[in-house]
């Protein structure tokens, strides 16, 4: 919208020549401001005023000199830097006004200064609540007995009855100005420095005794200079230490761990230990959240991954290994919901819903009864991680399973368990020449079933037949372990293969492997013949030894033409451990037991039966 | 303190000591590091 500015009327002061003169020198001065606001000041300098409108003829020099000395009001008059005379006025007519700057209330300010703080108004003192004085007011029973008659008079004797009857008939009064003041008197404590020890102590511990002696030295002269002590809080002597200079690392810890753990202020997973109070609290939503993240999983996960990826806490955070512990701490006790199947080193948590690692051929429970002789012949003094590496030959069953016997040269390569109540363990199996990884489940030994590792079957698919030689190698890591085979010139045979697609039956089957094997444990038809198309033996033949031993004469043995058969000791051995773990010892004293079999390893055995 | 049978038994003290560690630690602390700490008081 376009506006008109209004042209406000300016009168000068003069004679007429002089106002025409001043209104000529202030047309000229607008003009020369015509774009400036109303009240900027428009300067000129006077010379050239003065020359410009002489030019025009109509006005003299001395006119508009006059015109701008009489009109004070619409011109002033100044000397600008250079020294030349300069007229100013504005636009209004009106001789500029300096701008005045308020700085007292700015933007800036307001930006930049916050309101000062709201003063507290003075609280008003709470008036106290009295209990109404009717309901302290007694009075004495209007019947009184025997009993108190003669309390009064006795009190009377003594002098206190008036005192009494004052405090019987009148309110509960304050006690008498008069009354001795009660002289309390400390009682003599004493005061035995707190024992400082900070955690760097473990690290430097030429800082642990040291601070000792100067708290204890201040403590007793801030006692001695106070005169009413205060209680102390903690007291904590450090008068016996126990001298365990003599003693083995090993007897120190079980000392240590005998006596903490009874402690209740106490949090101990494995090797840990922590007061119980300095342990983070997991929430019932964090505990939920953690079962669901590993039921989705669908696998154990460590603790550090729970750590990261549900509570939120990166390895590099200071609290992370506090947060570990907590984890493990937290879980430990859920029961319920929650198991521990890790390691010392690798701390797996499973839950009650995950599916079972490994094979689904056969139940591990009927595996740990196949294994029950690991049991009873089990070895005293086994010292868990105590070899580096140990080699196997994977025997049939142990192919056809996917697993690996816990025996005496596993439990020293393999770590026992975390606690005693632990069942299992997740392990992890590195295969170098597969660049593969592999869960594997260690299943401890019971009171009556042996212990064993499962999951190899996809290792074993896929890289190596029956009778393969593995060697198994402990890492840094008790949880983490390398297998390697040799890797050898591909080889072809008609191997054994159990085909359970519908009827469980063994059956050969050419088959290409890169592996080295120990031939007396490769199950081929070129060796056994007679095992294609066998059924595998039910479980009340296969775990008794006399029945696995004539079954096994019988399909591997030869005819000796006279209704019985003969076979050396690695066929029976090979065969026999087709249908269950059988160790060659247990074969030997099998096979002295049993009367129908004779022979003797040169010469092979004879198996004859004579029911 | 010592037996013949070569047993060791921590005194009160010794337990009030590891409690005390266990409280200021911010940290889990191993059973090696207690031990450290019981022997490096012992020998002061």
């Amino acid at each position: 919208m376009a506006t008109q500015a209004e042209v406000q009327s300016v009168s000068f002061a003069g004679s007429e020549k002089v106002q025409q003169a001043a209104t000529r020198a202030f047309e000229v001065m607008r003009a020369h401001g015509m774009f400036m606001s109303d009240y900027v000041p428009i300067r000129v300098r006077q010379d050239e005023l003065v020359t410009f409108l002489t030019s025009k003829g109509d006005v003299s020099a001395a006119d508009v000199e006059q015109a701008i000395a009489e009109n004070p009001a619409v011109f002033a008059v100044e000397t600008d830097e250079s020294g030349a005379t300069v007229v100013v006025t504005t636009r209004t007519g009106r001789v500029p006004v300096a701008e005045a700057v308020l700085t007292d209330h700015t933007f800036k300010s307001r930006l930049m200064t916050p309101e000062p703080k709201p003063a507290v108004p003075v609280a008003p003192v709470r008036e106290r609540v009295r209990v109404d004085p009717s309901w302290a007011t007694f009075t004495v029973p209007e019947f009184g007995d025997e009993e108190e008659d003669e309390e009064l008079e006795e009190a009377g004797e003594l002098g206190i009855a008036e005192a009494l009857e004052g405090v019987a008939t009148g309110t509960i009064a304050a006690a008498p100005k008069t009354a001795a003041p009660v002289e309390i008197t400390p009682e003599p404590v004493a005061v035995v420095p707190e024992v400082v020890a900070e955690p760097e102590v473990v690290a430097e511990p030429e800082t642990v005794e040291e601070p000792v002696a100067g708290v204890a030295e201040v403590e007793a002269a801030e006692v001695e200079a106070a005169p009413a002590p205060e209680p102390v809080a903690e007291v904590a002597p450090a008068a016996n230490v126990t001298d365990v200079s003599g003693f083995e690392d090993a007897a120190i810890a079980d000392a240590i761990r005998e006596r903490l753990a009874g402690e209740a202020h106490v949090a101990r997973f494995g090797e840990q230990w922590m007061s119980e109070d300095r342990v983070p609290r997991l929430s019932r939503g964090d505990l939920r959240r953690i079962k669901d993240y590993i039921d989705e999983q669908e696998q154990p996960l460590a603790d550090a991954t729970l750590v990261q990826d549900i509570l939120g806490v990166r390895p590099n955070q200071p609290d992370f290994a506090l947060m570990q512990f907590a984890v493990n701490v937290r879980l430990g006790r859920e029961h319920r919901e929650f198991e521990f199947v890790g390691t010392n080193d690798q701390r797996f948590w499973s839950t009650t819903n995950l599916p079972q690692i490994g094979t689904g051929r056969r139940k591990p429970n009927d595996i740990g009864t196949d294994y029950r002789f690991l049991v009873d012949d089990a070895e005293e003094g086994i010292t868990p991680r105590s070899v580096a590496s140990v080699d196997r030959v994977v025997t049939f069953y142990e192919y056809s399973l996917g697993l690996l016997p816990y025996d005496a040269d596993m439990q020293r390569l393999l770590p026992a368990p975390l606690d005693p109540e632990q069942r299992n363990a997740v392990l992890t199996f590195e295969i170098p020449q597969s660049y593969t990884t592999y869960l594997v489940e260690l299943r401890y030994p019971t009171p009556n079933r042996g212990g064993f590792l499962l999951g190899l079957d996809d290792f074993y698919a896929d890289n190596l037949v029956p009778g393969a030689i593995i060697s198994i190698s402990a890492t840094e890591n008790d949880g983490h372990y390398k297998v390697e085979f040799l890797s050898t010139d591909s080889q072809s045979a008609r191997l054994l293969e159990l085909d359970d697609r519908r009827s469980p039956r063994y059956l050969f089957r050419p088959t290409t492997y890169n592996c080295a094997v120990a031939d007396e444990w490769l199950i081929s038809e070129d060796r056994f013949p007679n095992l294609g198309s066998e059924k595998p033996l039910a479980d009340k033949v296969r775990r008794r030894n006399d029945a696995l031993l004539k079954a096994t004469f019988e399909r591997v043995g030869l005819p000796d033409g006279n209704g019985g058969y003969l076979a050396s000791i690695e066929d029976l051995l090979a065969a026999a451990n087709i249908e269950r773990p059988f160790t060659e010892r247990h074969l030997r004293e099998t096979i002295e037991q049993d009367a129908n079999v004779t022979g003797d390893d040169a010469n092979g055995y004879t198996y004859v039966a004579t029911a | 303190m010592a037996t013949q049978t070569g047993i060791l038994q921590l005194q009160d003290d010794d337990i009030a000591f590891l409690l005390t560690l266990l409280r200021n630690a911010t940290s889990p602390l191993s059973t090696e590091q207690l031990v450290d700490a019981l022997k490096q008081r012992s020998s002061r």
